[in-house]
Formats: C-alpha cells, structure tokens, sequence
C-alpha cells in the first residue's frame, strides 16, 4: 500500500506485530475508523470500526484517579486537534467522545481526512487540558469482529422534504454505505458489551451483545419498534443512543429512536436470532437523538438525551417505570408531529435550556457534563465543562444581572 | 494564499498512485524546490539550521555538544503560517529519534498537500538564549500536473472588424476571478504598448459556472461612434492595424494549485461590421433523409460563438424541434447540426432567433451602433424552411 509509512496504521502495523500481549488475539491492529465509543467500569475502552465490522477493545486500565475531577474548557477543540493531526480544521470529523471512568482523561474518536486516505485517530484530552493522540501501538487490544455486518455496497435512498425533489445536500445521502450505521451506540454492563446498529439482512436494526474480554461469542438480534410519530412498525432504522436501566424491576435498554420513540427492551429479550419487539412507552418529538448520558441529579438517577434538532432532553428513569406501552391502537392513524395534539406522549421528561449544540455529551465526574459545543453565534466548537444541574454558559446572554445598574440598586 | 479546504477536496479527488511530492520551502517570494535533491541541500546554511524534508520525514543535524538533547526541543512541525505561530497550539504528533548528531522526526501521517506548515527548530546547543526558527513549509500539489492553459479564444479567426466587441476566453481549469485586469493585455503590434482602457470593467466579471470561460468585452464606449469614451479615446481596435490579445504567465487557478502559461492571440483589423445580418445571404446544405448527415449553413458573417450555438433551433414538419448537437467552424461561419436520429420527412424548418448577435453585437433587429432614429426591425425569428435530399440509394 501507498505511503504506508506515514499513517498512523502503518506504525500500528508495526509495532503491534512486536507487542505480544495477554489480550491480543490478533497480530496487527488494523482499525479503520474509530467511531462509537465505550469504557468498561474499570477503563477498557471499546471502538466501533464501522467500516471493518468490528469492535476493538484497549487496555486503558491502571491509571490513577484525580484527587478532584477538573473541568475542562477548550476553546476551538477541533482546530486543537486537527493541529496535533496535521491537517486544517476542515480536514478533521469528530465521531464520539466518552470519559474514562477512573483517570477523567477525555476520548475522542476523530477520522483525520488525508491526501489519499481517511485515517482514524484517537485523541487524550487530559484532565490538564492537554491534547495528545492515543498511540495505540503500545497499548493491548482484542478485537471482535461483528457477524451479520451488512454488506458494503447498499446505500441510503435520498429523498427531499415533502413533494420537493431532494436537493444537492440531501442527494449526497445517497454516498453513503448502510453499513456504516453497523455500530450506532455502545453500552458497558456486567461483563458485557451491547451494541446497537444495523445488520446484514432487510431486517436491519439490531441489538448485539458480547461479553467482555471478547471470546468470539455474540448475539445478534433484530428489533422491531411501533413508531409513534410514523405511525408504522419499523425494522430498519437503528437505535441512535441508548442506556442500561432498571427500570418495572428489569435490567433494560431505553433506546432512543429518529424522530424520536423511546422505547425499552430488556436485557433477557437479546438472544441470539431473537426478533425483539420493542416496547415504546413516549416520544418527545421529532428530530434525531446523539447521547445519552446516565448520571444523578439531587440523588435522582436521570437520563440527559442530545438531539441534533433540539434542545436537550432530562428524563427522570423512574418516570419509566409502569410506562404505557403504546401500539397503532392508541394513537390516530397518520404522523405525528411536534404540533400533533398527541405529542410529546409518555414520560419524556422535560426539554432544558442548553446554549449551542452539544454534538457530543459525556459525564465527567459527579456533577458535570464535557460537551464539545458548537456556539450559536461563531459556529466554533469548543470543549465545555457544564454542571449537570444547569448546563448552560453565560457569555451568549444578556439578562437583566447583566446590568451594573441592577447590581447597583441592590446595594 | 492557498485555500485550505479546496486544496483539501481536490488532492481528495485524486487517484491513488504515489505522489511524486516535492517540497517547498519559501523565503519571501522564492521556492526552492528540494524534492529529492541530496539530504545536504540545506541543512547547515550560514548561521541558520534548516531540517530537511525527505520521503515523509524531517532530518535536522545538530551541531556542537548534543549530549542530553530531547529531540522534540529542537524540531517542531505546527499546522498554519508563521505569523500566526506556535503559542497555544499544539505541534503536529510523530516519532522522534536521534542518531548521529541528526535529530529525526516522523510524522504520524502524511503532509497535507497544498497546507502551509510551519517548522520550527530550535538551536538548543548554541551558547546563552535558545534561538527559534520558524520556516513555512508547504508541499506542492501539482507540480506534475500541467500548468493551467489557455484552451482556445474567440472569435477565433486572424482578422477581426473594427467593432468586435466580446471575446470569449477558455480555461483548462477553473481560474481565481478578479484578475482578468491584471493578466489580460491588448498589445498594439506597432508601439509593443498595451491598452489599459480597451476593455470594459466590471465590478464583476463574466464568468461561466465552472469559472472556465471568461466574456470580455471592448469597451463598447469606444467602439459607439460619437459616445464621449470614443471621442476621447478613440476605437481600441482601429481598421488596418495588427494586435494581440495577451494572457500573461502568473493568473492563478481557482484551488491556486496552477498557474496559467502565457498565451497570445495576434489578429489584423479589418473595416467595421455596420449591416443587419441576412438570412437571404445564408448557404444552406441540406442533408439526406433517412440519414444522421449534417445540416450545414455558411453564414454571411461569422456570429458570436456562444449564441450560435443556442439561436437556431430545427424543427419539423409539425414544429417540433429536433434533438441533435450542433457545431461551429470556419471561425464561427459555419454552423453545422446533426441530428441525435436520421432524418425523416421531407423537410425541415431552420428558426433563428432574431436576437442572434455576430461578432459585432449586431443582430437581425439592430445594429449595436445604429444612428439615432433608425428603425428597430420588429421580428422575433426567420424561419428557413429546408428540402431535405432523397435518401441514398
């Protein structure tokens, strides 16, 4: 292959063929893009290759944890990045972020866009604010290829909003490969991996589970959903971002769909060759969900759900329990839209205030969010440190406190 | 300076097959290209110490006591210009090693072609402050790809009426716009001297969409008899003398990966186009039925290259028009179409639309410089009817 010698795989090849490890059941490290990611509890963290059909486990355990975990604020994050990679900012897609449950050290998973070749990269950001690229040649990994990864050669239909014609941006959806909606989410929990995504057949989402350290072992099963806004059962469109709860007294997946069912699947429904079908309990409206970050608040344990059409989402995971399972025989026929008397329908929590657009949220500690924020204004994307209670900055306001005058009358 | 995001899609849109990359370093406006000249090129130059970049990695010697260097103090490659680094910014990642007084750095992936980076090393051995130097680095996309070229000029033919008054210039590629007034020259063959004035300015310049065919067009004061700029001027182009249209050497290409090679289009003067066109005056060469044989007309004149192109249409007996492309030769007097499926029928109609300009500007309603009070000839089309030949045999 062509100029091997520069890329990051090539070291990897090479180092890794040196490196024998405990875990390590492949001889080179042959990752192609680096785009969902996921720790175990301990600081195994898993990579979604979805052009390889394959997930990469790296050793990342037996760091230190920080007396206090630090906010981190980084303006420009992706111009940061892309210098440490070489390339322009526009040379640079961001494709995950997730925390180390010990070290707080923050991951993101990036393609860096070459001359000839797009190459996946894994970035550090310390708790220091450093920013360093991962080099994973000297770190032990397993690999575990997915089965039913789908074939490599459909893409998706484009098609343009209501009776227009699709337009040059939507027609560009039609480049792209179903199968590189293999690996969507990942969630960690009790020795096991579960991945959503899409597999091989016409049957195409799918929940998998694996356990970890892989064995080879997997189950792949397809998920059915009755789709409140579409108003039709649907089989194709994967799970976008998803969680681990208890929730009836069940270990279950809530899974957030596009436009926007969520729906729960216990963890027991996923066997192998399995058709689940999920049971939607709410919809808050449209638009196409990103994260889904567990965490507390005042001792609640709450669910923060990104959207890439609106503003965030808080849901309280005990408003889930006892939900109504909705089917097509309580709702009127037809789509349901945000302005359809029906919507929101269920616990869907409440909408809250976040100033941008987070395009990646993770909890960092107790308390906190990081979010990589694209600014309203600038349209900069900037590594934020928000408080989970009230994850908003000030400096894109203006209010009342803003005045010296108010302040002045106080005194 | 280079755009990053085109240069970006573009070497993106390039096949994969080794790149033959050469490196520039530049020194104010010089380049000197190193490729792959022998490593020593410029590594101890005077006072200051220049890395060499070789095969995707830099080399940099260092000279004097090296004991206890930490390679990454003394070479640093950082993603921008000069002038907007190195503070905060993180440098690009890689492998160092140092061996034998030279300090190598491999990066982690490929220069990006056509990005500007700046290298900076350090002269840590030197007695008292460290010294820093920045050098921007860019590596040059195109260099084996051929320059940009002028690919054809029109009207096309070496004598030109006096009254000419647009051109239309093509580009092998897509060019930069707003530099038309700084590389396009009219050069009068007698005096060597260029007429600044000849053509017409624009806030915005006539570009097709790709950006690859530029309309220039003579100043069209100078060229309407009695107009202040042709009494005060006088004609750009005046009848019996030899000019050339010149493009210089230099007009960057829209990604600015090319530059343009000079080109020159000599042509005489001959009296000014002051008549209507005439149909009448139109040899028309049928073409035979059943056959995909060229319809042919040799105009009176020759018309202007974009316009007719598109003002004829053919049509059939029931007035359908006819698919088929059509073409242009004898410097845009004659025009020839043939037929996208045989001819049937036995005849066909000829529509030209009364807004078909020739290279004057003049079409069959109005002359571009007609005298005040002149009727304006009221018509939309001439229509040409055509017998088509038997079929052969």
């Amino acid at each position: 292959m062509f100029n091997l010698k520069n890329t990051a795989i090539a070291a990897l090849l090479a180092a890794t063929a040196m490196a024998t490890t405990a875990l390590a059941d492949e001889a080179a490290l042959d990752m192609k893009f680096a785009g969902a990611l996921e720790f175990s509890d301990t600081g195994t963290l898993f990579v979604g290759d979805n052009y390889n059909g394959a997930i990469y486990a790296f050793d990342l355990t037996g760091g230190t944890a920080p007396d206090q975990v630090a906010p981190v604020r980084i303006s420009d994050i992706d111009v940061k990045i892309a210098d440490v990679l070489g390339v322009a900012a526009s040379g640079l897609a961001i494709n995950d972020m997730t925390v180390h449950p010990v070290t707080a050290d923050i991951f993101v998973s990036v393609t860096r866009i070459g001359n000839f070749e797009a190459s996946p990269a894994l970035m550090k950001v310390s708790q220091d604010g450093k920013i360093e690229m991962m080099d994973l040649a000297s770190v032990p990994f397993q690999k575990q290829a997915l089965t039913n990864y789908p074939d490599q050669v459909t893409r998706f239909r484009p098609r343009g909003v209501g009776p227009n014609p699709p337009l040059p941006r939507d027609l560009a959806k039609g480049e792209i490969k179903l199968s590189s909606l293999a690996i969507m989410d990942m969630e960690f929990h009790d020795g096991e991996l579960f991945v959503s995504g899409v597999a091989y057949d016409n049957f195409l989402s799918s929940l998998r589970r694996m356990p970890y350290p892989f064995t080879g072992e997997q189950s792949s099963a397809s998920v059915e959903i009755y789709h409140l806004s579409h108003d039709q059962n649907e089989t194709r469109a994967p799970i976008r971002a998803m969680s681990i709860q208890e929730i009836d007294g069940k270990t279950q997946i809530v899974a957030a769909y596009t436009c926007s069912p969520i729906v729960l699947i216990g963890l027991d429904e996923i066997v192998d060759g399995a058709k689940i079908t999920g049971r939607a309990i709410s919809d808050y409206g449209n638009g196409q969900p990103l994260d889904m970050v567990s965490y507390k608040l005042q001792g609640q344990d709450m669910l923060f759900l990104t959207n890439n059409s609106r503003s965030p989402q808080v849901i309280p995971v005990d408003s889930m329990n006892n939900a109504k399972v909705y089917t097509a025989a309580d709702l009127p026929r037809g789509g349901q839209m945000d302005l359809s008397p029906t919507m929101p329908i269920g616990p869907v929590g409440k909408t809250v205030m976040f100033d941008g657009m987070s395009l990646h949220i993770a909890a960092l500690g107790d308390g906190m969010f990081v979010s990589l924020t694209r600014d309203m204004f600038s349209g900069s994307l900037n590594m934020d440190s928000n408080p989970t209670g009230f994850p908003n900055r000030f400096y894109n306001l203006i209010a009342e406190y803003d005045f010296p005058q108010y302040w002045a009358e106080k005194q | 300076m280079i755009s990053r995001n085109i240069g970006l899609k573009s070497s993106n849109l390039r096949k994969m097959t080794p790149m033959k990359a050469r490196v520039c370093w530049l020194y104010v406006a010089t380049c000197i290209f190193m490729g792959f000249l022998p490593g020593s090129a410029l590594a101890n130059t005077g006072k200051l110490k220049l890395p060499v970049y070789h095969d995707g990695t830099f080399e940099l010697v260092v000279s004097g006591d090296a004991d206890n260097l930490d390679p990454k103090s003394v070479i640093q490659v950082y993603v921008g210009d000069p002038a907007e680094c190195c503070a905060d910014k993180s440098p690009m990642a890689g492998q160092y090693s140092f061996n034998n007084n030279t300090v190598v750095f491999a990066p982690s992936f490929d220069l990006i072609n056509g990005q500007i980076y700046t290298v900076l090393t350090r002269d840590s051995t030197a007695n008292g402050p460290s010294q820093t130097t920045l050098t921007p680095l860019i590596i040059s996309p195109d260099l084996d790809r051929p320059q940009a070229q002028v690919t054809a000029i029109y009207p096309s033919a070496d004598a030109l009426p006096e009254n000419t008054l647009r051109f239309y210039i093509h580009f092998s590629a897509a060019m930069q716009p707003h530099k038309s007034a700084e590389f396009i020259q009219l050069i009068d063959h007698e005096t060597g001297q260029h007429d600044a004035q000849a053509f017409m300015a624009f806030k915005q310049e006539l570009w097709s969409r790709d950006r690859k065919r530029l309309t220039l067009l003579m100043d069209p004061g100078r060229i309407k008899r009695g107009v202040a700029q042709n009494l005060e001027l006088g004609p750009a182009l005046l009848e019996g003398k030899t000019y050339s249209i010149v493009v210089n050497e230099g007009w960057p290409s829209a990604t600015g990966a090319q530059k343009i090679e000079s080109f020159s289009k000599p042509f005489t003067v001959t009296a000014a186009l002051r008549t209507l066109p005439d149909t009448k005056y139109w040899a028309v060469e049928p073409p035979r039925s059943f056959t995909t044989e060229p319809l042919t007309i040799t105009f009176d004149r020759p018309f202007d290259h974009v316009l007719a192109q598109t003002s004829i249409a053919v049509t059939d007996a029931a007035g359908q028009t006819i698919d088929g492309s059509v073409a242009l030769a004898g410097n845009e007097t004659v025009w020839r179409f043939t037929p996208a499926r045989p001819w049937t029928g036995q005849n066909v109609q000829l529509v030209v639309d009364a807004t078909m300009e020739d290279v004057a500007s003049n079409n069959f309603r109005d002359l571009l410089d007609h005298a005040a009070g002149t009727e304006i000839q009221n018509i939309d089309h001439h229509t040409i009817n055509v017998t088509l030949l038997p079929e052969p045999n």
